[in-house]
């Protein structure tokens, strides 16, 4: 009986050889039609920007102070925390960010683009959380989480944002 | 077997047609869609492909492109999700589901839409496809005890699983199909629960194009009953008593 395991941290690279052609072409065919299937659903696709973006959150977290060549501070434990927590809640609305990044203001990062419409959601060592919405024709609208708006309301508003 | 549960683990339920468009059809006529769908589907992103290959041994090189597929549009709530490519149509409904008819009748409102615009020749794949995310309030399970279909595994061997990906091809001879199963591990959304995908993808190919588009919407009803006798026969009671049935 199979049961359940926690999951287990793999190797960055594989280390096999390359396999031969015809090997890499048995793969690619069920690659290909796995890659199709995958990018049919968009529950699937969502997922797959998700994992995405706790990697980056993961490599953001081991970033070390001056990081950015200046005198930026990392992103320390409790900012990773609540990032995540955020990721979390945008994957229950189904929100994928564009991208994930540590921020040069101390903390980390979370980006979204649509076409020209912009949002970011900026989680400070501080533990201050900020959202802005805004587009290349228009000034930043910014509140803070946490200070009468709640997360899951702010999500709601950065989709609005991006939808129009 | 149960009807239609309560709070049903649907995390997608999306119905697919694929097409054959004229030669020549350029990504301008699914431009025309937007503004007929801007109303209900107001963002809108183009569909890249983006196709590279790589060489070594004798030669080392690598070549890359990138080609348009076509629009995804989504409902200001991100729930609804309406493809339209070259090669198909897509329609999904994301968590919360309501019923099939509510999936049926919008898909179908979107296909006129994306039918006027594209001209398809025929429709070449008609397909129903339900992921669902079972969620086990349990740290570790036995996953026989969820899952009917489930990964079995050597008794000789250790039973532990980290993860793991299953694919089951069925053939459908009663209507010429495939229902392809796909069940999965996944990381909880809650620490210390189970989570498991239970995929099912229904469908049927025809090169040369359905007789009519009435066929094609009429085999769809039959996907979907196919789909839910695979639903229901994959999980256990115990999984099922996850998600009572709704009272009639």
């Amino acid at each position: 009986m199979a049961l359940s395991g926690p999951p287990v941290d793999r190797p960055k690279q594989a280390m096999y050889a390359p396999f031969d052609d015809s090997t890499r072409k048995e793969y690619a065919k069920f690659w290909e039609g796995f890659e199709r299937d995958a990018r049919q659903s968009a529950y699937l696709s969502n997922q797959a920007k998700f994992t995405e973006a706790r990697q980056r959150l993961d490599v953001a977290s081991l970033l070390k102070e001056g990081w950015d060549t200046y005198d930026a501070e990392p992103p320390n434990p409790n900012s990773v925390t609540e990032s995540g927590k955020i990721l979390t809640a945008l994957e229950t609305h189904n929100l994928p960010p564009t991208r994930v990044m540590a921020s040069a203001e101390g903390g980390i990062g979370i980006s979204f683009v649509e076409g020209e419409s912009r949002a970011e959601i900026e989680v400070f060592n501080t533990g201050e959380v900020v959202a802005a919405t805004y587009t290349s024709q228009s000034e930043p609208v910014v509140w803070e989480i946490g200070q009468g708006q709640s997360l899951e309301a702010a999500i709601e508003r950065i989709r609005v944002h991006l939808a129009n | 077997m149960a009807s239609k549960l309560k709070n049903a683990p649907i995390t997608e339920a999306l119905i697919d047609l694929r097409v054959e468009a004229p030669v020549g059809t350029s990504m301008s006529l699914i431009d025309k869609l937007r503004g007929e769908v801007r109303d209900r589907y107001p963002a809108r992103k183009r569909m890249m492909l983006f196709e590279g290959q790589m060489s070594i041994g004798d030669q080392v090189g690598a070549s890359a492109r990138q080609r348009e597929l076509g629009d995804v549009f989504t409902s200001e709530d991100g729930k609804q999700i309406f493809q339209a490519r070259m090669d198909g149509f897509t329609f999904s409904r994301l968590r919360p589901y309501g019923t099939w008819e509510e999936l049926r009748d919008e898909a179908q409102r979107l296909w006129k839409i994306y039918k006027a615009c594209v001209n398809p020749l025929k429709i070449t794949r008609v397909a129903v496809r339900y992921v669902n995310r079972i969620d086990v309030p349990l740290a570790k399970i036995n996953y026989e005890d969820y899952f009917q279909t489930n990964p079995a595994v050597s008794p000789t061997l250790p039973q532990g699983l980290s993860s793991f990906f299953m694919q089951l091809q069925f053939p459908q001879p009663d209507f010429a199909g495939l229902a392809i199963l796909n069940l999965m591990a996944t990381p909880p959304h809650v620490p210390g629960t189970t989570s498991v995908i239970l995929d099912i993808d229904v469908f049927k190919e025809e090169p040369m194009g359905f007789v009519s588009e009435s066929d094609a919407w009429a085999l769809l009803e039959q996907l979907r009953k196919r789909k839910n006798e695979f639903f229901f026969q994959s999980l256990t009671q115990k999984a099922l008593d996850l998600y009572p049935e709704e009272e009639t």
